[in-house]
């Protein structure tokens, strides 16, 4: 009986001890909800974010395939409306570059900018329409969109003509279309790979397998994808490169996001605003929760300032960003200054309390 | 109620463990000669250690001093078919004046031996040299030209092939599968080296082991660890770290590989020096397994980091990442024991990774596919397909 007792204890120490070095630092210091944050994350952010680029881009089809049929200048409108309104839904989803999105390459497919010009205009002269390749990237997407719709003319007339009395004026239209079923091909696959009733990734997110903080988790990818999200794709992608930081200060006005639109400063501060509503969780519990129930009160007010402050300093841009940056681009380099000041704050600060690993910058050094 | 039924399962859970931890001692002879398992890859005879593996350790400085040459290239400078050729087989044991050492041994006689009648390294030499002047001559790579190929994480040039293929990677990477894993899986491993009838009770002349002994740990000597290599390594020890232990230990956080075939080198070379060669066997079983598998996984991760870096819209990032994961999946071909096929292995490299291996048209479908392949094949890569 004895020994029996002896053995138990014995068993339930190394139990014990098992189960505490399975467990993660942060749920032994709060009592913080974790999985119901994910969740917010997971059915309020993320997969309404794909469903709404979705019935964008939808959209953007139905006003492409109302084009074709009666080439207007009304439709004409419509179409860049709806393609304008596809690419505020993109900056709603574009931080989220992991599992789905990542597998079907949305980001490159999608957005990859600046275009080249002469290689569409090359592709719809011989009427190549293969869409998908590392070649055609630059030719494709919602940037190439942009141009087709609003760089191949100077105004709304001269646009239409090259889809009605040019010599190129079918393969055009062809190639706008063709585009189109690319682009929504990608949205479709991972909007459905996310949804519960198609893929069911959001399953997977949601598990309680990966509400851990370790670098397959749940949580380790979210704030991977958001934190080089917002890195890359918006402080540099959208005001740096474009403002020259990343070319020994000589700007490139033509590498803006939405050149031939001009609206790209809209396009940033709408991606910005996403940026926020992931940090907050939007009404419900987010990141800065979190923090604060790590005792981190003081670093999420710190971000949540700093966000704003790069806000403000962006919406004082005004659109075409490209021709703020011909004519003053101080503003732009200062709006550049507000938004770095943010990447310490998540990259290193707030990763270090939240005990999440940032693995993007993984180089082999070889 | 709980206590109850806690000692009823924990009960039968304990009387397991503790035959199984029994198993040592019941399972060795009483003999005096025979030795304990040791922590490290440590072995002696009469105070004196009885391993030794200086010809790997040459052949490893071979191939490191190759991909150095290779790697001038980036720099835009014109590399030789010649040199590379001469590095390859060791001319004149200093590899044609290229090696910054002299070594009686050579790569190439230890190379595959299809790989040497497809002429697959001396090949991708003379493209190489074809490439470097393209390079030289300020030519950038594209879909079908070969030459320079900026890598837009850290700004430096890399010299690929028409095909978008890294030279650097082919030939270390390529190399580290044709010589160093082909040794191990078809040389060193097999019942020729290490079966019941390889000589075990005499020393061989002049040295201080057994012919057996010795072949065993010329395999170690291709893995090259340090002896008390182990899972959880330190990040400050990552220097002593060479080719495949590199690799096992870029995947240990997933899937334990330091000490899984750590205790399979330790216990198989325990096993011969006690002349057992059931023991021997079931070691050696395990290190085909892991071996193969660290190159499956490493594989996976390297098509992980090119997804995520089309997904950047970084190509020679993309391609550096694919140049590897090609080399990585070659060498699963190098086991006789593998769990792919050799079908498998060329769907994956001529055309997962784009149509004839070309990397300008891979696809995420291709790389998709090319994982789930891998991921289907070895299922213990399943759970952490996404980590790696």
């Amino acid at each position: 009986m004895l020994h029996f007792r002896t053995t138990l204890l014995i068993t339930l120490l190394l139990l014990l001890t098992g189960a505490c070095s399975s467990n993660t630092s942060s749920d032994d210091q709060s009592n913080f909800d974790r999985a119901a944050m994910l969740e917010n994350y997971g059915n309020n952010i993320i997969v309404p974010a794909f469903e709404s680029l979705q019935t964008s881009v939808d959209d953007l089809q139905v006003a492409a395939e109302d084009f074709e049929t009666e080439r207007t200048l009304e439709n004409l409108e419509t179409l860049q409306e709806a393609l304008k309104s596809a690419r505020l839904a993109w900056q709603d989803a574009s931080p989220f570059q992991f599992g789905p999105s990542e597998s079907v390459l949305l980001r490159a497919s999608l957005n990859t900018y600046p275009v080249d010009t002469g290689k569409i205009s090359d592709r719809v002269s011989s009427g190549e329409d293969s869409f998908g390749t590392i070649d055609s990237r630059d030719a494709a997407g919602l940037p190439a969109l942009g141009y087709l719709l609003h760089g191949v003319g100077d105004t709304n007339e001269e646009i239409l003509s090259m889809y009605t009395t040019d010599t190129d004026a079918d393969n055009r239209l062809d190639y706008l279309l063709g585009n189109i079923s690319f682009v929504k091909e990608k949205v479709d696959t991972a909007t459905e790979d996310w949804q519960a009733s198609g893929g069911d990734y959001i399953g997977m997110f949601l598990s309680e397998e990966n509400a851990g903080t370790d670098v397959g988790s749940s949580l380790g990818m979210l704030i991977n994808s958001y934190v080089k999200h917002y890195e890359r794709f918006l402080r540099d992608g959208k005001i740096g490169i474009p403002a020259g930081v990343r070319s020994a200060g000589t700007p490139r006005p033509l590498a803006v996001e939405a050149y031939y639109g001009g609206y790209s400063v809209e396009l940033a501060s709408a991606n910005l605003q996403q940026v926020e509503r992931i940090f907050t969780g939007g009404d419900s519990r987010g990141l800065d929760d979190n923090l604060e129930a790590l005792g981190a009160g003081d670093l999420s007010s710190e971000i949540q300032t700093q966000i704003d402050e790069a806000q403000s300093a962006l919406d004082g841009l005004s659109d075409p960003l490209s021709q703020r940056i011909e004519e003053n681009n101080d503003p732009v380099l200062t709006t550049f200054e507000e938004m770095q000041q943010v990447v310490t704050l998540l990259k290193a600060d707030m990763t270090s309390i939240l005990g999440i690993t940032i693995t993007y910058q993984d180089n082999d050094g070889d | 109620m709980l206590r109850t039924a806690l000692s009823k399962l924990v009960l039968p859970v304990l009387a397991i463990s503790l035959v199984i931890s029994s198993c040592d001692i019941i399972g060795s002879d009483d003999d005096d000669s025979s030795i304990q398992p040791p922590d490290n890859y440590e072995f002696t005879r009469d105070g004196e250690s009885t391993v030794a593996y200086p010809g790997q350790n040459d052949r490893l400085d071979m191939v490191e001093e190759m991909k150095a040459y290779i790697a001038t290239a980036h720099e835009g400078e014109v590399i030789s078919e010649q040199a590379l050729n001469d590095m390859f087989e060791n001319t004149n044991g200093d590899g044609g004046g290229n090696f910054s050492f002299t070594s009686d041994r050579d790569l190439k006689s230890k190379t595959f031996a299809p790989d040497l009648d497809n002429n697959l390294f001396t090949d991708i030499f003379a493209d190489a040299e074809a490439a470097s002047e393209n390079g030289s001559n300020g030519i950038r790579a594209q879909d079908g030209v070969a030459g320079l190929l900026e890598r837009e994480e850290s700004g430096n040039d890399i010299l690929v092939d028409e095909k978008g293929r890294e030279f650097t990677q082919l030939v270390e990477k390529g190399l580290m599968g044709a010589v160093f894993y082909n040794q191990i899986f078809n040389v060193y491993l097999t019942d020729d080296r290490i079966g019941p009838d390889v000589e075990n009770s005499e020393t061989e002349e002049g040295a201080n082991y057994t012919s057996k002994e010795h072949h065993f740990d010329e395999a170690y000597g291709y893995f090259n660890a340090p002896v008390d290599f182990e899972s959880d390594w330190p990040e400050s020890r990552n220097d002593e770290l060479r080719f495949w232990s590199d690799y096992s230990n870029g995947s240990d956080e997933q899937l334990g590989f330091n000490d899984k075939v750590m205790e399979a080198f330790i216990l198989g070379r325990t096993a011969i020096v006690n002349d057992n060669q059931e023991v021997l066997d079931e070691q050696v079983d395990i290190l085909y397994e892991e071996l193969e598998l660290i190159s499956a996984a490493t594989a996976v991760h390297y098509i992980n980091s090119t997804i995520s870096q089309l997904n950047n819209g970084n190509t020679g990032e993309a391609f550096h990442a694919l140049s590897e994961a090609w080399a990585f999946v070659n060498a699963l071909k190098y086991s006789p024991n593998r769990k792919i096929t050799n079908d498998q292995v060329n769907q994956i490299l001529n055309t997962d990774f784009g149509e004839n291996g070309n990397f300008w048209q891979v696809t995420p479908e291709g790389l998709n596919n090319a994982k789930a392949t891998l991921v289907e094949t070895y299922p213990d890569l399943e759970s952490v397909q996404d980590q790696l």
